[in-house]
């Protein structure tokens, strides 16, 4: 068969672990299997990937799961409908506060340091504290964009300290390649990012990753495989097919034994471009913490494997977290219910889907509050901040 | 702008005031493509036009510049940050909305192909934003062509380089003239359908192989 009689398929990313899935399926040719050409794009913001699905220059995405309910509600950019078959594994988020910040709060705290990760927002709050008595600015935290779990994480995880984030901190956004520097230089005093920029930051001696998406919520959606449903549509073979090698590409990527080849594949410039090591330690969930240190084991740091099919408990628990911090009117559940579902399978379809177990997405959270129910507003009221 | 045309004397003075006021901010990474839209747009009557390249601590200028409007690439990295001004926090004065959250699907339409992006302080008038954007939009398509011309350019004079060097070899080395040599490269792109930079990049690449062997057993001889 010819080249040009595959179907192109463009997919945008942003340079972050978690895009593994979509550049193996492509590296690895599992798409030309399936008789599609999958074609990963580098893309340099989430805006810049959400205009492109909507503007027609991309067919799917990797995205933050609550940017796809976004675009689908219209609340960011154009209001494009969504269709997300498939989630791009899970965990892979971390808070990273300065080496700087860190050493005062130690001073503060003492023998009262937290022991647990879960709990580390204590860090900011005694620091937060005391420069309010200082009557100095505020912290400042970075978050990469408003409509994603990097900023639920960091502001579930201020809240359970006993902070209000948006009087308390600053909280500001900085695009992914200038969080190590704007840490570096003083703008920010800790940021929430996806892997490996926290550990970048380690390398650099300048921040610690006080705590993980796998110590906050680690059953809960991160980033997604994100369809322009208009294309979906025209497009339902190709679609299909798209997801399922991509599906397989999670399951190549769940495979310890395959963890040196993918961070190989994943160091080349035109990829990520950033360390083999670094790489490596977040795929086998034993990234490097605190500077001077080895990789430390955490579970589910960066999760492949498991059940990634689609919910729409995700969904609701991601507009959950969109109606806390009051960035979605109530009563949008019956908009969303259908956007987070895998595709009806086919015949022609080689790659099998892989399915493992689904837990709750709220299952083992570390503030307790249930989500079992599926309940937006009950969940919303069981917070005080 | 027929406004200004056929409305009152004051008229015309109040929408010149305000537009020549409007604080407009262009961010791009491109100096050069940033400089022809800086000049575009103070050519059209904007007195506030300011420029930055992607800087360290974006936040804190934005916040001081307190732009009425920010045209910026649509590939810049900084664009979350400016979408994160008006969403996460509300530590800027003057709320900013996306211009592409405005519904005039052919505009946006356009403006995404140049590869621009706008942000406009809510409220800001409709034609107003749109007066700015078309200035933005012609300037990018026009850097395009400038860009794309000149790659063109260099890819002819490179091209052009190769042939010459092919045909010099093939003159060397195989005795025949300029004109001959140039044949035999043509007919040997027409047979295989190939183009003749291409043969000519074969040609070089051979005798420099050739070079190497024959040098190679002079030195083992």
């Amino acid at each position: 068969m010819s080249d040009r009689l595959y179907r192109t398929v463009r997919a945008g990313y942003m340079a972050l672990t978690d895009c593994a899935p979509l550049i193996i399926a492509q590296e690895l040719g599992f798409d030309l299997q399936e008789g599609i050409r999958l074609e990963p794009v580098r893309m340099n913001s989430w805006s810049g990937i959400r205009d492109g699905l909507a503007f027609e220059k991309l067919e799917c995405a990797h995205m933050p799961g609550a940017l796809a309910l976004a675009m689908h509600l219209g609340l960011s950019g154009m209001k494009t409908g969504i269709r997300v078959p498939l989630l791009l594994g899970h965990g892979g988020n971390g808070i990273t506060v300065s080496t700087d910040l860190y050493e005062e709060a130690a001073a503060i705290l003492g023998s009262a340091m937290p022991t647990t990760r879960s709990e580390s927002g204590m860090l900011v709050r005694v620091v937060a504290e005391k420069r309010k008595a200082n009557k100095q600015p505020r912290l400042r935290l970075g978050a990469v964009h408003a409509f994603s779990s990097l900023n639920y994480e960091l502001r579930a995880w201020l809240a359970h300290a006993g902070l209000d984030p948006d009087v308390d901190v600053e909280l500001i956004v900085v695009p992914r390649p200038k969080m190590v520097e704007a840490l570096a230089i003083g703008e920010i005093d800790g940021f929430s990012v996806g892997d490996p920029w926290g550990q970048l930051a380690v390398e650099a001696g300048i921040g610690r990753i006080v705590a993980t998406k796998a110590d906050l919520y680690p059953y809960s959606p991160e980033k997604v495989l994100a369809f322009r449903s208009a294309w979906v549509e025209g497009h339902y073979e190709i679609a299909v097919k798209t997801a399922a090698v991509v599906s397989r590409a999670l399951g190549w990527a769940a495979q310890e034994e395959n963890h040196a080849e993918l961070a190989q594949i994943l160091t080349q410039e035109e990829y990520l471009d950033l360390p083999e090591e670094v790489l490596s330690r977040a795929l086998d969930c034993k990234p490097k913490l605190a500077p001077d240190t080895d990789g430390e084991p955490v579970a589910r740091y960066l999760d492949f494997s498991g059940d990634n099919q689609p919910t729409t408990a995700d969904a609701m628990w991601l507009l959950a977290q969109m109606r806390r911090w009051e960035q979605v009117k109530p009563g949008c559940e019956a908009d969303v219910a259908e956007v987070f579902k895998p595709f009806e399978p086919i015949g022609s379809t080689v790659a099998k889907l892989e399915v493992g177990s689904k837990k709750d997405p709220a299952a083992a959270a570390f503030d307790g509050v249930d989500f079992t129910e599926g309940d937006v507003e009950a969940y919303k009221q069981a917070f005080a901040v | 702008m027929t406004a200004l045309v056929n409305g009152g004397h004051g008229l015309v003075k109040e929408v010149l005031m305000i537009d020549r006021d409007l604080n407009i901010l262009v961010i791009d990474e491109d100096p050069g493509r940033a400089m022809l839209l800086e000049e575009a747009l103070v050519d059209a009557g904007y007195r506030h036009v300011v420029t930055i390249q992607s800087t360290t601590n974006l936040h804190d200028r934005i916040a001081a510049l307190a732009p009425d409007m920010v045209i910026v690439d649509l590939q810049n990295p900084d664009r979350d940050t400016l979408e994160g001004m008006f969403q996460v926090t509300r530590s800027v004065k003057k709320p900013i909305a996306m211009f592409v959250d405005q519904s005039d699907g052919e505009m946006i339409k356009r403006a995404v192909e140049a590869g621009v992006s706008a942000y406009v302080v809510d409220g800001l008038k409709r034609d107003r934003v749109q007066a700015v954007v078309d200035v933005a939009v012609n300037r990018f398509e026009t850097f395009q062509k400038i860009t794309d011309e000149r790659d063109a350019a260099r890819t002819a004079l490179a091209d052009r380089k190769t042939i010459d060097r092919a045909k010099g070899l093939l003159m060397q080395h195989r005795g025949v003239s300029e004109d001959q040599a140039y044949k035999l490269m043509r007919n040997a792109a027409m047979k295989q359908s190939r183009k003749l930079v291409d043969i000519a990049q074969s040609i070089i690449t051979a005798m420099e192989l050739d070079a190497q062997l024959m040098g190679g057993e002079r030195h083992v001889g």
